[in-house]
């Protein structure tokens, strides 16, 4: 798999999106009404202060890089299969796994990006909102460096899979389902936190251990795609 | 070495087969039509060439090599299936450019400016896909096809939703590319006109199997190369003269369409069948000297019941 393949899917699915504004209206409002939801309910609880924020930015960094992340996918994966164009960048001298790769960093670059520009918009009017001054804890960039793009890009590896392998029907329950399990997780830990905001350090590192496990999976799983699997689970 | 060679290919779908023991080649620069209904299997066959599906049994190679395991071969080849291969948000130029980046092609600015010129599209290469009309699409589609100027063109109904004029087009295209470039194209159609306007030899499969596989005029030759019509003045007289004409050793078949006896026979024979049937008393208002079409051709051969090639 060369490097070069990658990043040519990777280029052409970011300039796509970028002119997708269906897609990417869902998710920028998706994105706004969240981060106005977080920063409520943080101005609310302006007594556990900056600790609370802290949060905010890991979760929220998190929750809507894999909402976006879904959404881009339905329409980078998908919508390519549903319509049959995926046949023909089949024929291509590309290895499958470039193809899918490709396909994952071009989703997962601008997932990221809007889980840290909701995280970033969130903190400034928080911090600005409660007069902290203080500077977060070296957790925050780490996770937001480090776990939330791990996190991020094997969510969008693992859903992509599924779209990519599995018939039309099959598809969206799994991916729905994968989804779901992403989200349920990440408010568990979300909860964990509430309950004792000292665990937080734990539970950052757990979900990094989560995303590396889950970047092993899709790596594994993607082994697996197969061109006559995808070939004739495209609809007629 | 053949630049396509299908060896007793068989392909199944949950034990349906899809394929039974398909055999042909393909010669380079030879423009070569695949035929048959709906559902016959012919894009089944070029999806197994394509390394897309694997075959149950057999082989089907590309210039030697499998498709499905050999990535560089596949940069030898150009496809055009039933969709075009175009991603809708992007202009007909970024479409052209993507697909030239992913083949390697050098020169993509100039390679890509004169496939547009060359499909009558420059004026529209800023235009996104999806605002261009379904003819225009299936001309991009051809263009990208070519971008890498491959070796070996496989083209699934290219000129489907093109104007006469287009199609016209295309077909000058594919003719000229097989003459200067020797470029091998393998066309699946169901343009009978266009086939035998562009091809030099044809496989017809129906139902899995191949039914036959030779050069368009041995087709037509060895099956009843040429056909009489013969229009009598009274209709009651057709079926006595497709009885009399029944024991000719050069009538190889009669059929009788009211006053119309249309009589299969070979080149030679015309004068003494007319002799025969101004002898027998019968009246001829209009006698008709004509080759069978590739299309008459077609028609008996998926008509046809059996299994035989």
């Amino acid at each position: 798999m060369k490097l070069e393949q990658v990043m040519i899917v990777a280029r052409k699915e970011l300039r796509e999106l970028a002119t997708n504004k269906g897609a990417l209206l869902s998710v920028l409002v998706f994105g706004g009404l969240f981060t106005i939801t977080s920063l409520g309910s943080i101005t609310a609880s302006a007594g556990s202060g900056g600790s609370s924020i802290e949060w905010s930015m890991i979760y929220l960094s998190m929750f809507i890089g894999v909402f976006s992340g879904f959404t881009l996918c339905g329409t980078v994966f998908f919508r390519e299969k549903q319509s049959g164009v995926i046949e023909t960048l089949l024929c291509s001298p590309l290895d499958l796994r470039a193809i899918w790769l490709g396909k994952v960093v071009g989703v997962a670059i601008p997932s990221y990006l809007l889980g840290l520009l909701s995280a970033g918009i969130m903190a400034m009017l928080s911090y600005a909102a409660l007069g902290i001054a203080a500077a977060p804890s070296l957790l925050v960039p780490f996770h937001l460096f480090i776990v939330a793009p791990a996190f991020i890009a094997s969510a969008i590896g693992l859903v992509g899979y599924v779209q990519l392998a599995m018939g039309m029907r099959e598809n969206r329950m799994v991916s729905m389902g994968v989804f779901i399990l992403l989200v349920f997780g990440l408010s568990l830990s979300s909860g964990v936190v509430q309950e004792d905001s000292t665990l937080m350090g734990q539970v950052v590192v757990s979900l990094l251990v989560g995303a590396m496990v889950l970047l092993a999976l899709s790596f594994a799983l993607s082994k697996r795609l197969d061109k006559e699997k995808i070939i004739t689970s495209i609809p007629d | 070495m053949k630049e396509i060679e299908i060896q007793d290919l068989c392909k199944s779908f949950e034990g349906r087969e899809v394929l039974s023991h398909v055999s042909f080649t393909v010669e380079k620069g030879e423009v070569f039509g695949y035929l048959g209904p709906n559902g016959a299997g012919k894009t089944t066959t070029m999806r197994v060439l394509l390394g897309l599906l694997r075959p149950t049994s057999g082989k089907a190679l590309v210039r030697g090599s499998d498709l499905a395991v050999d990535d560089a071969a596949r940069g030898s080849v150009g496809v055009l299936m039933e969709n075009d291969g175009l991603y809708d948000k992007l202009t007909a130029w970024q479409n052209l450019d993507y697909y030239g980046r992913l083949y390697g092609v050098r020169e993509r600015s100039e390679r890509t400016s004169q496939l547009l010129s060359a499909f009558g599209l420059a004026d529209r290469r800023h235009e996104k896909v999806f605002n261009l009309s379904k003819g225009m699409r299936r001309k991009l589609g051809i263009a990208r096809a070519i971008i890498h100027d491959p070796e070996i063109l496989l083209l699934d109904e290219p000129t489907s939703g093109l104007d006469p004029e287009a199609q016209r087009m295309v077909r000058d295209v594919l003719k000229d590319l097989s003459r200067r470039e020797r470029m091998t194209v393998l066309l699946s159609s169901h343009n009978l006109d266009e086939v035998e306007r562009v091809c030099s030899k044809v496989a017809v499969i129906k139902q899995g199997r191949l039914r036959a596989f030779d050069t368009v005029e041995n087709l037509r030759v060895g099956r009843g190369g040429h056909a009489l019509t013969l229009v009598l003045t009274k209709e009651q007289d057709a079926t006595m003269v497709a009885e009399l004409l029944r024991h000719d050793p050069s009538v190889t078949g009669t059929s009788v369409d009211g006053a119309r006896v249309i009589i299969d026979h070979d080149n030679e024979s015309t004068s003494g069948i007319l002799a025969s049937v101004v002898r027998a008393g019968v009246g001829i208002e209009e006698a008709l000297k004509a080759s069978r079409s590739l299309e008459d051709v077609y028609m008996d051969l998926v008509r046809e019941q059996g299994t035989g090639a």
